[in-house]
C-alpha cells in the first residue's frame, strides 16, 4: 500500500519533466527520422516514402551539404585552435591574480550578453564595403589587398570574416570557464611549485593546465557543438542560403523546412545531431585516453 | 588570508624564487588592455554611430565622437511599427510588431519569464524525485535526462513546426516558451541536482519523522533552501531565452516578435539609415549591459556553474 502510494508520488513528480522531455526532445527526434525518409511536395501533404534517397541526394549537387558541413568544421577547428587558446591565455593572466581581475574579467565576459542577431548587425557594418570600418582602417594606413566587393562576399575571406565576430563574442565565455578553474587549484601547489625554483611559464604548463583540464576539454565540447548548431550570425549575414560561401548546416535546416522539403530539412537535423552527439564522444574518448589518472 | 599571505611572502624571500621579469610582466598587462580595447571598441563604435548622421558615418567623421548628437535616431526607432506619427518606414510597417519595439521588449520579458517558471518548476520536481526518493530507475533516468544537454534544438524546429500547426499554437506565445522550456530542462536539473546534494539527507528525514510528507518536505523544506540555486539557474534560462533567435524567427508572428526578431528586421526595412539601424542596436543590447554592471558576479556564476559542474 505504501509502495504503491510512494511510485505514484514519484511519477507525478517526475510528470511535468517526463512530458517536456518526451515531448519536446525524444520525440521530434524520431519524427526526425521517420519525416526524413518521405518526400513533401507541400506542407500539409502526408509525403510519399523514399527511403534513404534523403540522404543521398543531400551530399548530391543539389544541395551540396558536405559543403555546408565542412564550412562548419572549418569554424570548429578555428574556435579549437584559435579561440581556446586565447581563451586560455587570458585565463592564465588573470588567474595569476593582477590588479583589477575583475574589471578585466567583467568586459571579457560582456559580449556574451549580447544577442549574436546584433553583433551580426554591427559587424555588417564594419564590414560593409564602402563605409565601413576596415576599409576606412585600410584607406588611412593605405594599405591594400581588400576585396572590392567587401570581407563578406569574398568566397575566400567569407568564412573568416563569420570567424572573427565569434571570437570576439565567444573568447570571454570560454575565459570565464577556464578562469573559474584555474581559480580553484590551491594556491599552496602554486606556491610549491614556486619554491621547487619553477617558472609562471612551467608553473602554468605543468601544474595548472593539467588540473583545469576537464574545463578544456568541456570548452572544446561547446566550442565544437556550438560551430556545427551556429545559425544567428550567419543568418543575419547570409543573403542566399544555397549559394553563400558561408552556407551551414542550420541555415540549410530552416532554409529547406519551409519551403515544402520537410524531408530534406530532417535529413539535415538527423545529420546534425549525429555529428554533434559524434563529437562530443570522441572528445571525451580523446581526453580519457591521455589522462594518466584515468587508467587505474 | 591577508596574514597568510605576507607569511608565504616572507618563505619566498628564503628560497630562490624565480620572479616574474619586468619585462614579461609588462608584456601580460599589455595583452590585457588590448584585448579590453578589442571588446570594447566595437561597442563604442555602434554607440557613436547611433548618434550620427548618415553623412557624418559615411565620411566625414568615422571613429570620432558625433559632431552632432543625433538623439532623434532613437525617437525615429520607437516610431517603427506604429500606425501612428510620422513612420519614415510606412512601407515595411509589417516587418515591425504591431507596437513597435516596446512590444518586442515586453514580449521578450513575458517568454522569458513564463520560460523561467515553468522550466524551473518541472526541474525542480524531476531533481527532488530523482536525488531524493530511493527507487529503481533513477540512475538511468538521470543519465537519460542528461543526454539532453548535446541534443540541438535545431532537431526539433521542423517536427514542432508541423505539430504546432495543426495544434494551432505556432504564431503565439506558447510557441516560443514550450521548447525554450525543454531545451533548458536538462541544464536545470543538471544544475538542481549539484544543489540539492549539498543539502543534507538529515533534513529530510527529520521532516519525516515530524510527519511530513514527501509533498510536505519538497514544499516546505527543500523548496525554500534551493533558492539560490533557482536564481543562478533564471538569470541563465532568461539570458538564453532573451537572446534566442532561430525559433523566434519561424515561431512567432508580428504581435509576438522578441527583440532579436525586431533588430534582425531592421536589415531588411532600411539598410542606408545607419543611424536608425544604430540606435534599434544599442535600444536592444545596452538595457542588458547595464543591469550586467550591477549583476556581473551573479550573472557569470549562472555561466560557470552550468560548465564546471558538467
Amino acid at each position: 500500500m505504501y509502495k504503491k502510494s510512494k511510485n505514484l508520488t514519484v511519477f507525478l513528480f517526475l510528470l511535468p519533466a517526463l512530458i517536456l522531455f518526451v515531448g519536446i526532445l525524444v520525440w521530434p527526434i524520431i519524427a526526425s527520422v521517420h519525416h526524413s525518409m518521405y518526400v513533401y511536395p507541400t506542407f500539409s501533404d502526408r509525403g510519399d516514402y523514399v527511403g534513404f534517397k534523403n540522404y543521398v541526394d543531400l551530399f548530391g549537387k543539389q544541395y551540396d551539404f558536405g559543403k555546408a558541413v565542412i564550412n562548419a568544421l572549418i569554424l570548429a577547428a578555428l574556435s579549437v585552435f584559435i579561440q581556446l587558446p586565447l581563451a586560455l591565455g587570458l585565463a592564465l593572466m588573470l588567474g595569476k591574480g593582477i590588479k583589477g581581475e575583475r574589471v578585466y574579467l567583467s568586459v571579457y565576459f560582456m559580449p556574451v550578453l549580447i544577442s549574436a542577431v546584433v553583433i551580426g548587425m554591427l559587424w555588417e557594418k564594419i564590414y560593409n564595403p564602402i563605409y565601413g570600418l576596415v576599409v576606412k582602417a585600410f584607406e588611412f594606413f593605405q594599405w591594400s589587398g581588400l576585396p572590392p566587393e567587401g570581407l563578406l562576399a569574398n568566397k575566400k575571406t567569407a568564412l573568416l570574416a563569420v570567424f572573427i565576430p565569434t571570437i570576439w563574442q565567444y573568447v570571454g565565455y570560454h575565459m570565464l570557464l577556464m578562469y573559474a578553474g584555474i581559480k580553484s587549484v590551491s594556491p599552496e601547489l602554486r606556491e610549491a611549485a614556486m619554491l621547487d625554483g619553477a617558472t609562471d611559464g612551467q608553473v602554468n604548463r605543468y601544474v595548472i593546465i593539467p588540473i583545469i583540464k576537464p574545463i578544456i576539454k568541456v570548452s572544446i565540447i561547446f566550442a565544437i557543438t556550438g560551430s556545427l548548431k551556429s545559425y544567428d550570425l550567419i543568418k543575419v549575414f547570409a543573403k542566399d542560403a544555397y549559394n553563400c560561401s558561408y552556407k551551414v548546416p542550420s541555415l540549410m535546416l530552416v532554409r529547406y523546412a519551409f519551403h515544402n522539403q520537410g524531408g530534406i530539412a530532417s535529413a539535415i537535423a538527423v545529420m546534425m545531431i549525429v555529428l554533434c552527439f559524434g563529437f562530443a564522444i570522441l572528445i571525451n574518448w580523446m581526453f580519457k585516453e591521455r589522462d594518466p589518472y584515468g587508467k587505474k | 588570508m591577508a596574514k597568510n599571505n605576507s607569511n608565504t611572502s616572507f618563505d619566498l624571500e628564503m628560497y630562490s624564487v624565480k620572479k616574474t621579469n619586468k619585462f614579461v610582466k609588462a608584456l601580460i598587462y599589455a595583452g590585457l588592455v588590448v584585448w579590453l580595447l578589442i571588446d570594447l571598441f566595437p561597442l563604442y563604435y555602434l554607440f557613436t554611430f547611433s548618434l550620427k548622421s548618415t553623412n557624418e558615418i559615411t565620411g566625414s567623421n568615422v571613429i570620432g565622437l558625433p559632431k552632432e548628437w543625433l538623439w532623434s535616431n532613437y525617437g525615429r526607432v520607437f516610431n517603427l511599427g506604429k500606425k501612428t506619427g510620422k513612420n519614415p518606414l510606412t512601407a515595411t510597417r509589417e516587418f515591425f510588431a504591431s507596437g513597435g519595439i516596446e512590444r518586442c521588449f515586453s514580449n521578450s520579458v513575458f517568454v522569458a519569464v513564463a520560460t523561467i517558471v515553468i522550466c524551473l518548476l518541472a526541474a525542480l520536481m524531476a531533481t527532488y524525485a530523482l536525488t531524493r526518493i530511493a527507487w529503481r530507475g533513477s540512475k538511468t533516468l538521470n543519465s537519460i535526462f542528461m543526454l539532453g544537454i548535446t541534443i540541438p534544438m535545431h532537431i526539433a524546429l521542423y517536427p514542432l513546426y508541423v505539430s504546432f500547426s495543426k495544434m494551432g499554437i505556432v504564431k503565439g506565445y506558447w510557441g516560443l516558451i514550450i521548447p525554450y522550456a525543454a531545451f533548458s530542462l536538462s541544464m536545470a536539473i543538471m544544475v538542481c541536482t549539484g544543489f540539492m546534494n549539498d543539502i543534507p539527507k538529515e533534513l529530510d528525514e527529520s521532516a519525516c519523522i515530524d510527519g511530513c510528507g514527501l509533498w510536505g518536505t519538497f514544499f516546505h523544506i527543500i523548496v525554500p533552501l534551493m533558492t539560490p540555486a533557482l536564481a543562478t539557474m533564471g538569470i541563465y534560462i532568461f539570458l538564453q531565452c532573451w537572446n534566442e533567435f532561430m525559433f523566434a524567427s519561424v515561431f512567432s508572428d508580428e504581435a509576438h516578435y522578441t527583440l532579436p526578431v525586431f533588430v534582425s528586421n531592421l536589415k531588411g526595412s532600411n539598410i542606408t539609415d545607419w543611424g536608425l539601424v544604430g540606435a534599434g542596436l544599442v535600444l536592444a543590447t545596452f538595457p542588458m549591459l547595464f543591469v550586467y554592471i550591477f549583476m556581473s558576479r551573479k550573472i557569470q556564476e549562472s555561466f560557470m556553474v552550468g560548465a564546471v559542474k558538467g
